[in-house]
């Protein structure tokens, strides 16, 4: 069977499938490239990062047989429980989704254990016009009479109450009379139904299911003697519970055959492969979080379908792996004899990390989590459950920051639009400016510092002359250098305010909620570079073929 | 926010740095206005001629109360004159400098304007107010005065500051003085040194032969003032020659007597007057002990005649100093010749002659001798400077440098080689002493290596706290120079750099 997800086409005929391939490679190479901009990202689309979904459960599409079962299972239980009306109708139910007759016999039961010997009687006999050759046909007719007479006796009895109580005078002698006899008939009529027995006991049912179909089968009793005879493609049986033996018989195969123990108000699910010789049972497994994978005794051979899972499998000692990402994969052993359909229901418990899968508006966005360089957009990458701290950033672009909070065993996705960084070239020739202003400060400073020293000297050599022109100058080198240091301090503020200055909005992002991955990874290897369909449109087809359906997946992603 | 935060302190932290290391304040430079040790007068922007500073003075008054000494300097004559605030009190200052007669046509007006400037203490031009820290400017004219003496050719200028708006020389009172023909008049002279009301003046003049340039008809005049603000004609001073009993000026060759006239008081408070006549190669010293104005001047009486102690000394006596170095209260002559022209030019003969020489007694002869030996005042070499064909002895000044109370000779040598600048011009200043002058422990100023500047043309003595300061005039770059020897602050370095 090839594994299957997304949406499950039935088309009726292999032709359907040529055309979906025609379809999808039309779209791959019609459809224009969509080259990703931060126009085109919006954070407030809808989150549409593959995620895996859980097979639908739709009741109508739900093997028949099963339903069946699932009716006669629940009637049981309730009969059990004392329940004994919602029993029957349980039972009533199981006849709706298959006819067979044993629902009606254990309907039958049911209304007998609940003292409505009427209503019994008619699913008594109504088991007997679906199934004349019942056994203990006649025993069973018996019974029908009883409880048609006790249905009467009480019916008389309660008349003859009715007119006890409303007689008077003369009258109530005679009434009181026929009431006696009414009593007394109805408590022998109630013992002679006692006496029949058989009050509890179910009728069950048996169904073969042979491959080829056309196979003969043979119900044979605790003797060896034939009880039961008939063919495919689905053989199905009300019996008695007890100890048989199941033969299935076809010219081209080996005869095979198993023996069964058929319990009371059990459906007998008996599957033959007579190419592989032998019987199957029925596999069904059951997982709080739907959607499972469920792999038999061999995983490399792939999982054999996904939870809620049923499916044939051989009869014996199977190991079974169930797994679903974001969970930790449990394992089972489990022992399937001839006709068994034994549910495996499990409680999945996540595992203790999570992903975290971010896309951005810039093809060349980096993500770093807590520090660490976890590669470019579009990524997935999956961390220990908890807080986490996430950066992501693009050559010119304002970085986006956040504190993620990792689900365990789920992926939270993250959308960011980065946003433009404010230029800075004319914050650094500002600044260059002021460097340079502050650069002719200091030199002129110096030269007027020179010139200082040099008057210093010639006045301590008593040389000096009070109309030196260096004083001047010296003068003006300093009124230089302070101009300077004035213009230089002034670029170096607005260069400064060139640098802080942001007009430009922020980075922004959005924190998805958390929810399920696909597609399982380790830690060892935590980074999954997903397909850039963010960038480019890409179309997948995967096919779907099981032989009772045929079908495909097309997924194109833009 | 931790960007922003980065940018801010590293700006700080640069801009510190840089700011202490270098320093920002140009107001740093304002120190050396006032810590310079030369204070440089430039020409004033006014001053339209050439080699300012050719004649330059200084003197000191009490003005508004308050101590002042001024500079106060021509181009030679006819030019402007410009006055120099120089010291008030407290500070040497450069001076916005003070001008009268700034338009060169009005000046021209007097011939020789400016040829000559004699500072004295007071005049008082009657309702005018009293004047202190005179100049007088003497000019000449080729048409005496109407009225006047014929023979008086000059005409001069007394310019003053007053009481009442110190620096404002724009009032004068003319004078009229010295006869003479009218022409080519040169004087010399000083003013009466303080201690007298009224003020007065001792002036030599004498004239140029037009074709000959001879000096002739050299006299010295006494030019007083009367109580009632009035300025009398400058009268002649008679001294009398006491073998001819007639006055050397109305001798047949009077030359060039009066060329320098100098004076200064002795310890027995009479004033020596000192008069040159370089044509005869001799300085007559004659003394006066009266009172002026009011005694007659005929009581200026000879006491003794400095002839050239070399046999031939062309020049002795262009060149007179008077003044004392050894602190004895006794002036000492300086007579010297002007190494820079003439026919002696680049020969030395400075002789300093002790103020104890004087005579005792009024002179019986014509030329009675010093009693005491002259000095040669030698040029030492100093300072990298060297005095062969420095024209040391072109300008004489005398004033107390060192503050020791000895007078300090200060030189002029207008020709010395600086720095390989021909003719920058040096000034040499020698201490004083009780035994007289240390030349040894010269010092040679100079404070430009620009060929021709002639720094030390004129020199003079600034007076400031109790000491003197050298001033210098340097007229091939017309600027003045103050050479501050005096520490006038605290942790001023200058205090011996002259001495």
């Amino acid at each position: 069977m090839l594994r299957t997800h997304g949406l499950r086409v039935d088309p009726p005929n292999r032709s359907a499938i040529g055309t979906l391939l025609v379809l999808a490679a039309a779209c791959a190479l019609l459809l224009p490239v969509s080259p990703l901009s931060a126009q085109d990202f919006d954070l407030e689309a809808p989150d549409d990062v593959e995620t895996p979904r859980a097979e639908p459960t739709a009741p109508s599409a739900r093997n028949p047989l099963e339903e069946a079962r699932e009716h006669m299972e629940r009637g049981q239980a309730l009969y059990g429980a004392g329940r004994f009306i919602e029993s029957a109708e349980e039972f009533l139910r199981a006849y709706e989704a298959q006819p067979f007759s044993a629902f009606l016999f254990n309907a039958g039961v049911a209304y007998e254990k609940v003292d409505d010997p009427g209503r019994a009687a008619d699913y008594f006999s109504r088991f007997l016009q679906t199934d004349p050759q019942a056994e203990n046909a006649g025993k069973l007719n018996a019974r029908i009479d009883r409880l048609r007479g006790l249905s009467r006796a009480r019916e008389a009895e309660l008349a003859a109450e009715g007119a006890a109580q409303g007689a008077s005078g003369a009258n109530a002698a005679s009434t009181l009379a026929e009431l006696e006899a009414a009593r007394s008939r109805l408590a022998e009529v109630q013992q002679q139904l006692a006496a029949l027995g058989g009050k509890d006991s179910f009728k069950s049912l048996l169904s073969v299911q042979t491959t080829p179909t056309d196979a003969s089968v043979l119900v044979k009793g605790a003797n060896g003697d034939v009880v039961y005879r008939g063919s495919g493609p689905k053989f199905t049986q009300t019996l008695d519970p007890g100890a048989y033996v199941v033969e299935v018989q076809h010219p081209k195969y080996t005869s095979i055959s198993a023996p069964i123990t058929v319990a009371p108000a059990v459906v007998n699910v008996v599957l033959a492969e007579m190419s592989q010789g032998q019987f199957l049972g029925f596999l069904r497994v059951q997982t709080d979080a739907p959607g499972a994978n469920v792999y038999v005794d061999e995983r490399a051979a792939g999982a054999l379908g996904r939870t809620p899972f049923q499916n044939p499998v051989k009869v014996g000692k199977h190991h079974l792996w169930i797994e679903k990402p974001g969970y930790q994969v449990v394992e089972r052993d489990i022992d399937i004899g001839v006709g068994e359909d034994p549910l495996v229901k499990l409680e999945l418990e996540r595992v203790d990390y999570g992903r975290i899968r971010v896309v951005a508006s810039h093809p060349e966005a980096v993500v770093y989590v807590d520090g660490k360089r976890i590669g470019r957009v579009p990524i997935e990458t999956d961390v220990k459950h908890g807080k986490h701290r996430v950066v992501v950033s693009a050559e010119g672009m304002k970085n986006w920051k956040e504190e993620v909070t990792v689900e365990r065993g789920q992926a939270t996705p993250l959308r960011v639009r980065l946003r433009p960084k404010m230029g800075r070239k004319g914050a650094w020739a500002t600044a260059a400016v002021a460097a340079g202003f502050l650069g002719a400060a200091i030199a002129t400073g110096v030269v007027g510092k020179g010139l200082h020293d040099d008057l210093d000297k010639d006045v301590s050599a008593g040389t000096l002359q009070s109309n030196d022109s260096r004083r001047k100058k010296g003068e003006y080198f300093y009124i230089a250098s302070d101009v300077g240091y004035v213009i230089a301090g002034g670029m170096a503020a607005l260069s400064t305010w060139y640098f802080v200055r942001d007009p430009l909005p922020d980075s922004e992002g959005r924190v998805l909620q958390p929810r399920d991955w696909a597609f399982n990874s380790s830690l060892a290897h935590p980074r999954v570079r997903l397909d850039n369909s963010l960038a480019r449109p890409r179309a997948r087809f995967d096919a779907d073929v099981a032989p009772d359906r045929v079908g495909g997946h097309l997924q194109v992603s833009f | 926010m931790r960007k922003l935060r980065t940018h801010v302190l590293a700006s700080l932290a640069v801009c510190s740095l840089a700011s202490s290391t270098v320093g920002c304040s140009w107001k740093a430079f304002d120190e050396f206005e006032e810590s310079a040790p030369i204070r440089v007068h430039e020409q004033p922007e006014k001053f339209t001629l050439p080699n300012y500073g050719k004649v330059m003075v200084t003197y000191s008054a009490t003005i508004a109360d308050k101590k002042v000494s001024r500079i106060v300097a021509s181009a030679g004559g006819p030019s402007s004159i410009a006055f120099a605030r120089a010291w008030d009190g407290s500070h040497v200052s450069e001076s916005a400098p003070l001008l009268y007669c700034s338009s060169t046509t009005e000046c021209q007006t007097e011939r020789d304007f400016g040829a000559a400037l004699i500072p004295f203490e007071v005049w008082n031009p009657g309702d005018l107010g009293e004047r202190r820290g005179c100049v007088f400017v003497p000019g000449n004219s080729t048409k005496p005065e109407s009225g006047s003496d014929p023979r008086l050719g000059g005409r001069g200028i007394v310019l003053c500051e007053t009481h009442e708006s110190p620096q404002d020389f724009t009032l004068g009172q003319a004078l009229v003085e010295a006869r003479g023909e009218g022409a080519n008049l040169v004087y010399s002279g000083f003013g009466l040194p303080t201690g007298h009301e009224l003020g007065a003046l001792i002036f030599g003049a004498y004239s140029l032969d037009n074709k000959s340039l001879a000096r002739k008809n050299g006299e010295f005049y006494l030019q007083g003032q009367a109580r009632d603000g009035t300025a009398p004609p400058a009268v002649p001073v008679l001294l009398v020659d006491p073998a001819t009993q007639k006055p050397f000026s109305e001798a047949a060759d009077a030359g060039d007597l009066g060329f320098q006239v100098v004076g200064a008081f002795d310890r027995a408070g009479a004033l020596v007057i000192a008069v040159s006549q370089p044509s005869h190669q001799r300085v007559l010293v004659a003394v006066f002990d009266g009172e002026l104005p009011g005694d007659p001047v005929d009581k200026i009486r000879l006491r003794a005649c400095i002839e050239a102690p070399d046999a031939d000394s062309p020049g002795f006596g262009e060149r007179l100093l008077i003044g004392d170095v050894t602190g004895d209260g006794d002036p000492e002559l300086f007579i010297g010749n002007d190494p820079a022209s003439g026919p002696q030019q680049g020969t030395q003969a400075l002789f300093m002659f002790p103020g104890s020489g004087l005579p005792l007694t009024d002179a019986t002869e014509t030329c009675p001798p010093w009693n005491a030996a002259a000095d040669a005042v030698k040029c030492h070499d100093a300072d990298g400077v060297s005095c062969k064909g420095s024209a040391f002895g072109a300008s004489l000044a005398l004033g107390d440098v060192n503050a020791d109370g000895k007078g300090d000779l200060i030189v002029g040598a207008p020709f010395a080689t600086v720095g390989g600048g021909q003719q920058a011009g040096a000034v040499w200043v020698i201490p004083g002493s009780a035994t007289g002058l240390e030349p040894e422990r010269s010092t040679a100023l100079t404070v430009t290596s620009s060929a021709m500047a002639r720094y030390g043309f004129q020199v003079a003595a600034l007076h400031t706290n109790d000491r003197d300061e050298p001033v210098a005039s340097a007229p091939g770059i017309n600027e003045l120079f103050v050479s501050m020897c005096t520490p006038l602050e605290a942790g001023f370095g200058g205090a011996d750099l002259c001495l």
